[in-house]
């Protein structure tokens, strides 16, 4: 079933046979040529793709005699390829994909997921022809990737590891990503491709376009409002990293606010910290949000939409949960300005146009067809203009604009999102009264309003992305981009690129061993781990088989299943419902990052899970890790931002300690510490038994356990009844003998029990008395809380 | 609250300021109250005599709800010694606080005095105030039995005293209801609170180590020679 397919032909009669398949350019022919034969990382400049290259890699492949994974795509990779090369979708359930696998083929498959089937024996490792990981880039974010190649690798030496990325500026943030990647990937060879390769040069200097770059200047009215905003940013920026110095915040810099990849950055940085930040900090962020917002909308959107947006945040209710920056002056001028862009002197309606309108109306009547004409072969109604546009909603604006004017666009706007006019300037004086009509239609309209100017070519809107424009067949013969440069960054494009690759292509040194072919990369990293045998053990249970431990499978986001697995512990993941490891049958292990410890034990949760870990585990323990990458001193603050302090969680960590005496703490520097101690703690004692962990659940107790006094279900809901508390539970269940024995009691005789009268009488009512619901809970007005994480993380 | 007499010189003393204490003859450094008690090490000190918390350990045995080792992370490096010190807790039963300074340490100490015999209220999940909610809430605690189920229960019977009281044929017959939900609900509703074999009196007993000190000693004796 292994048959690699043409593994002696000559690789260009390959090449010539894909012709009629997926046509390449010449360069990506020798990229696909050179990543044919070798196991190999690819890195290639922002604008190009690899997915002609990739395509055809997975085409040739295709064959139920091979089977070949693809991960971490994202979907429309995914979807494109899944087309190009009609695939079937991986199915949910993980005995179907044991079959599907078996069937060979070309599948995509979440790393997760594959992780999951590795270690599950799903997947027949020794049959797999190859593994293509895309987005290479990012494969040192997240462990998985580098896990799941482990795990091919150890079983599997000849199968082939193809990388692909087109960021290389992903490589170019902390020490060594390169190598680091490389190693990550077990592969040995890089092949780059920056633009101005030779070969890329040659391929598409012949169809070349002649460019025009054509900058379009705010408006003063816009340059102010600029200015106004980006110094509110800085204001936010440096009041954010006062509070949070010992946080790496080098990233969050107020020119770093407005490119799109802040989202980004904040989350890398402080979503694992996100429950050791106060409150002002999050506001902070929070505001600086909005503030992007402003940013953006100042210059892609219109005057109008501005001044809405802006307007929304001039009201008491946003002033009580800002974090300070409303009342800065420059926030004065902001509103100031964004108004005097709608309203003028007279307070009547008067938007000024987005800069950007006349200019393209402008190339649009005029600069085109008079090209046009002055060629003798052209034909101004067999013209096509394709306008690009960064999203949606500049393209309809853009429909907006050229089909209803400028003014009655702005006119449209301000009814739609409700701001108040109390008059008019008097160029809408001929604008009639009717609401506009929508057109959707790109037909041409011949209007001779005095503003706005149709045209009457067939302009196409189309918001197709940069890259696809590259391999579309479309023939267009003019092409208007629209693209944001702020007015910080005025950086030639091709510098920019040729110090992207410098820093990667200086001298590296790559070991040998470093594809995984030989066992010689196992063994350097400890793999196979030889029991002592100790005379002086022989007294305890010494098992014979490899040691186990059941992860649960949440826990595969972390680091620490593949450092377990390094170690040489084999791992079963398992959905189980308490606690996230289990080294033997009696010790079972929570795992929390200093910031989980403080969200769980804020929230609640942790005493939840404390108290089903000791219900059915002898040996519950509550592993607290610490972030490595932080000095060891710095950890005994538990909170990051300077203006809270960790008092508050230091008592309630202590007060957990006291109602779960027999709870175990373990204080982790790092997960590869943790390995360690799991390691040593599983020293001569058996390993756990899958099916137990799978049984327990919320509701039951194991059955040997001694530790509960009480039969929980019906202490659970005890506890929970309006007039018992956490001090008189305990006298109720040793007295109260069942509920049935509750409901006959006086209320006399349940004082006694309860011994407080007032909780015996609430209690008592709660019981014989017909409850009615409240009526529906008033407002709270007050700050905002932040318990919730800003971004959802999207694994 | 309770101090041993050896603990004076201890810098951490100076920064209890928040409960009184006084010096007593005691077993471990200090004890808060009748149940909890610590021990407090220095890394430092450890490094430079590792048996004394084995001798210490071994005195005090299995005494007190709660034994506490505070730990006060005075090395640069202390990977290696806490971690030596956490198996020692884990196989004796002992749980592990960290403190970074005599300030903190004292903060520690002082915390177990305050929150001794404070209910859990604060580290757990916040509960409505409305009985309704509650009567809902506790219902709905009840694994098969959901919140619409318990609005169900509660419109159809009126009080909890005639959910209790009702049989389980009846539970089943209400909507939403079927024969293993009113099963469940019924066996947990009549369920005694005490377990079987427990007594009305709370015992003292513990259930035994699987190691005894012996091994324990011989355990500590082996990582001391390996370090």
């Amino acid at each position: 079933m292994n048959a690699k397919i043409q593994e002696d032909e000559n690789v260009e009669n390959t090449v010539s046979n894909l012709k009629n398949k997926f046509p390449m350019l010449s360069f990506e022919k020798q990229i696909f040529i050179d990543v044919f034969e070798k196991d190999a990382l690819v890195i290639m400049a922002k604008g190009h793709n690899y997915n002609n290259i990739v395509a055809n890699l997975l085409w040739v492949h295709k064959d139920p005699g091979n089977l070949v994974l693809v991960i971490n795509s994202n979907d429309n990779e995914e979807k494109y390829f899944t087309e190009k090369n009609q695939l079937t979708p991986v199915p949910t359930l993980g005995n179907e994909r044991e079959r599907s696998y078996l069937e060979g083929g070309i599948h995509f498959v979440s790393t997760r997921i594959l992780v999951v089937d590795l270690l599950k024996n799903r997947v027949p490792i020794s049959h797999i022809t190859g593994i293509v990981v895309l987005r290479a880039h990012t494969v040192l974010e997240s462990c998985q990737e580098a896990f799941a190649l482990r795990l091919y690798r150890q079983k599997n030496k000849t199968g082939f590891i193809k990388a692909f990325s087109n960021s290389p500026i992903s490589f170019t943030f902390g020490y060594h990503q390169v190598e680091k990647v490389m190693r990550a990937l077990f592969v040995t060879e890089l092949f780059l491709w920056p633009r101005f390769h030779g070969n890329i040069i040659r391929n598409l200097k012949s169809r070349q376009a002649q460019a025009e770059e054509l900058h379009i200047p705010l408006t003063t009215n816009m340059s102010y409002i600029q200015t106004c905003l980006l110094d509110i940013m800085n204001y936010t920026v440096k009041q954010l990293k006062s509070i949070n110095r010992s946080l790496d915040m080098k990233e969050i810099t107020t020119e770093n606010c407005i490119t799109k990849k802040f989202h980004k950055i904040l989350q890398s940085q402080l979503d694992c910290v996100w429950h050791q930040l106060s409150t002002r900090t999050k506001e902070y962020i929070q505001d600086l949000k909005i503030l992007r917002s402003m940013i953006i909308n100042l210059i892609h959107d219109d005057a109008v939409s501005l001044y809405a947006l802006v307007s929304k945040y001039r009201t008491p209710e946003y002033a009580q949960i800002n974090s300070g920056w409303i009342l800065l002056e420059s926030a004065e001028q902001l509103f100031k300005y964004a108004k005097a862009r709608v309203f003028n002197k007279k307070n009547e309606f008067d938007p000024e146009p987005s800069p950007k309108w006349k200019y393209l109306s402008d190339l649009l009547s005029q600069e085109i067809p008079d090209e046009v004409n002055k060629k003798k072969d052209s034909n101004l109604s067999n013209t096509k203009i394709l306008i690009l546009c960064q999203d949606n909603r500049t393209c309809s604006q853009l429909n907006h604009f050229l089909t209803m004017g400028a003014n009655r666009y702005l006119l449209y706007t301000a009814f739609k999102r409700e701001i108040p006019i109390n008059a008019v300037a008097t160029k809408y004086e001929d604008i009639k009264n009717t609401v506009p009509v929508e057109t959707k239609d790109k037909t041409d309209k011949k209007s001779d309003t005095k503003e706005g100017k149709s045209t009457d070519e067939g302009t196409r809107l189309d918001d197709s992305k940069y890259e696809e424009l590259n391999t579309e067949e479309s023939r267009t013969n003019y092409l208007l981009t629209l693209t944001q440069s702020s007015a910080h960054c005025s950086k030639d494009n091709a510098t920019v690129n040729e110090s992207l690759f410098e820093p990667i292509s200086q001298v590296m040194v790559v070991p040998s061993y470093q594809d995984g072919k030989t066992d010689e990369y196992f063994q350097l990293t400890n793999e196979e781990e030889v029991q002592p045998t100790d005379s002086r053990k022989a007294g305890q249970n010494q098992s014979k088989e490899k040691p186990l431990v059941i992860v649960d499978m949440r826990e595969f986001r972390s680091d620490l299943p593949s450092l377990l697995h390094k170690r040489g512990i084999n791992i079963e993941p398992v959905t189980i419902a308490i606690g996230d490891y289990i080294l033997t049958p009696d010790i079972c292990v929570e795992r929390k990052s200093i910031s989980d410890l403080i969200g769980s034990l804020n929230s609640g949760r942790l005493y939840t899970q404390c108290t089903q870990m000791c219900r059915n585990y002898s040996r519950p323990i509550l592993l607290i890790e610490f972030d490595q990458n932080k000095p060891f001193n710095l950890q005994g603050h538990f909170v990051v931002s300077t203006d809270i302090s960790g008092a508050d969680i230091q008592q309630k960590l202590q007060l957990l300690t006291i109602h779960f005496p027999r709870l175990k703490l373990v204080w982790s520097p790092s997960p590869y510490a943790t390995a360690e101690l799991f390691y040593e703690l599983k020293q001569g004692r058996n390993n756990p038994n899958i099916a137990e962990a799978i049984a327990l659940s919320g509701e039951n107790t194991a059955d040997d356990m001694n530790y509960e006094r009480y039969n929980i279900l019906v202490h659970d809901f005890v506890q929970k009844l309006p007039g018992v508390t956490s001090k008189n539970i305990n006298r109720i269940m040793n007295k109260g003998i069942s509920l049935d024995h509750l409901i006959t009691l006086t209320k006399e005789e349940l004082s006694d029990v309860v011994e407080n009268k007032n909780e015996a009488e609430t209690l008592y009512s709660i019981l014989h008395v017909k409850a009615r619901p409240m009526d529906a809970k008033e407002e709270k007005f007050g700050k905002k809380k932040f318990t919730g994480k800003l971004y959802r993380s999207k694994k | 609250m309770k101090f041993l007499l050896k603990q004076r010189g201890n810098p951490l003393l100076k920064h209890i300021t928040s409960v009184p204490w006084e010096y007593d003859d005691i077993v471990p450094d200090y004890e808060v109250g009748k149940t909890i008690c610590l021990l407090f090490l220095s890394l430092r000190y450890h490094n430079l005599n590792p048996d004394y918390i084995h001798n210490r350990l071994k005195e005090l045995g299995k005494k007190y709800d709660l034994r506490v080792l505070l730990v006060q992370v005075d090395l640069k490096d202390p990977h290696a010694s806490l971690k030596n010190l956490t198996r020692i807790c884990l196989l004796t039963d002992i749980t592990l606080m960290l403190a970074w300074n005599p300030e903190e340490a004292a903060k520690v100490v002082e915390n177990y005095k305050i929150y001794e015999n404070k209910p859990p209220d604060r580290i757990m999940e916040k509960i409505e105030n409305d009985p309704h909610q509650k009567i809902i809430n506790a219902l709905s605690s009840i694994k098969p039995v959901n919140k619409t189920d318990a609005m169900t229960l509660i419109k159809t019977f009126g009080t909890l005293e005639n959910i209790i009281k009702v049989s389980e044929s009846r539970l089943a017959e209400c909507p939403g209801f079927g024969i293993t939900k009113a099963k469940k609900l019924y066996k947990a509703l009549h369920e005694p609170f005490l377990k079987k074999g427990q007594t009305k009196d709370k015992k003292d007993e513990f259930p035994d180590e699987d190691l005894t000190l012996e091994e324990l000693e011989k355990i500590v004796n082996e990582n001391q020679d390996i370090s």
